[in-house]
């Protein structure tokens, strides 16, 4: 009966970061079995919840650790987003190019893995190659060619990565969600040309979702990396419409509305009074 | 530093009052003590624990071995119980602001 109990807790206990569970891994289990009732088999739903909050609160808070400088952190944040943002905006290009998407594979691979100057010579010659005369790659396939909001994302990633790649900090590895994200908009690139509302909604989903989860990791610790990579993406992601004429529905400002009003709050957080003890 | 501590922060220090405790002895004494109102999930409580330890309210008192399981005991620090004292007049304060305003005879039904 405590074995199945005890062995739910420790699933539970996944949410906290490897540190923290080798370290306290053992008194919280005792802890946790102490404090139910006898004879459950299944954690009480509140204690499930606040240990899942915690440990991702743990992570949050172990995520601010490190030699690095928040803003420096803030800046190799909002590559993953920012590179996929691009790869999906250079869909078409791939579509008939499928070498370019390579590339931007090749990309996200160093990032993911810290490795600023690695990836900096990958995202210039992406950059040039959206932002030349179109002689062989026209990005944005039936887009006017004298876009400038496309490239401008892919130099915006370039300079970021100067920047890192001058300061040479060590980075920390990012989640490898972004390499499989990336494989998947590749593969259905390879595999379909029909981008619908189900895709546009897919990538609405999971964009309010990622902000969330920055404004929540900005709550608990009173950063300013998740404002910094937040902005960097909502001005990258808005740039189009600057560069296009703008039909607002209901749709699209409630859309726009949900990702301001998110960033806004990921930058207001930290300067509000610390939360009290 | 005059900021407002939270319940569940407060009752906590309460329970250390009296002398070290493990995890599970806090929330027991806490419960008891808040007359129910303060229940804390494990979650919870360690991680307050972890922010008072943070701001030196509160420490590693030992760390024993019970069923082969590792178990901790905190305990409150001089800054801590200075904390909760200063809160606890505070709140005393604040409900003079209303108990002497009011008797038992003239309150309203």
């Amino acid at each position: 009966m405590t074995d199945r109990l005890e062995r739910h807790y420790r699933r539970l206990l996944l949410a906290y970061p490897r540190g923290y569970r080798e370290a306290n891994g053992g008194e919280l289990t005792a802890t946790l079995l102490e404090a139910s009732p006898p004879g459950r088999r299944t954690p009480p739903a509140r204690e499930a919840f606040a240990l899942v909050r915690g440990g991702l609160a743990e992570r949050a808070r172990a995520a601010t650790a490190g030699p690095r400088p928040w803003w420096v952190d803030g800046l190799h944040l909002a590559l993953p987003p920012l590179i996929l943002a691009n790869t999906v905006a250079a869909f078409w290009t791939i579509y008939n190019h499928a070498w370019f998407g390579a590339v931007m594979a090749l990309l996200m691979l160093p990032v993911v893995f810290g490795r600023a100057r690695l990836a900096l010579p990958v995202a210039l010659f992406a950059a040039l190659q959206v932002s030349g005369p179109t002689s062989d790659l026209g990005v944005g396939h039936g887009v006017p060619v004298s876009g400038w909001s496309v490239p401008l994302g892919f130099w915006a990633v370039a300079a970021i990565l100067a920047v890192l790649a001058v300061r040479g900090d060590r980075l920390r590895r990012r989640s490898p969600l972004w390499l499989a994200a990336t494989a998947a908009v590749l593969g259905y690139a390879h595999v379909s040309a029909v981008t619908g509302p189900p895709w546009t909604l897919l990538r609405a989903v999971v964009e309010v979702a990622l902000l969330g989860l920055a404004v929540a990791a900005t709550a608990v610790t009173r950063d300013g990396r998740w404002a910094l990579a937040s902005s960097l993406y909502l001005v990258g992601a808005i740039a189009p419409l600057a560069e296009y004429p703008f039909v607002p529905g209901w749709r699209s400002i409630s859309y726009w509305g949900t990702l301001a009003a998110l960033t806004l709050a990921t930058v207001i957080l930290p300067r509000r009074r610390a939360r009290t003890l | 530093m005059a900021r407002t501590m939270s319940e569940p922060t407060y009752f906590i220090l309460a329970a250390l009052l009296d002398g070290p405790s493990h995890g599970y002895g806090v929330i027991k004494l806490a419960e008891q003590e808040s007359g129910g109102r303060v229940r804390l999930a494990v979650g919870t409580l360690y991680g307050a624990l972890d922010r008072l330890a943070g701001a030196g309210l509160v420490e590693l008192d030992r760390e024993e071995t019970v069923q082969g399981r590792p178990r901790r005991y905190y305990r409150i620090t001089p800054a801590g119980r200075e904390a909760v004292t200063a809160e606890a007049e505070r709140m005393r304060q604040a409900a003079r602001a209303v108990t002497r305003r009011i008797s038992p005879r003239t309150a309203q039904a």
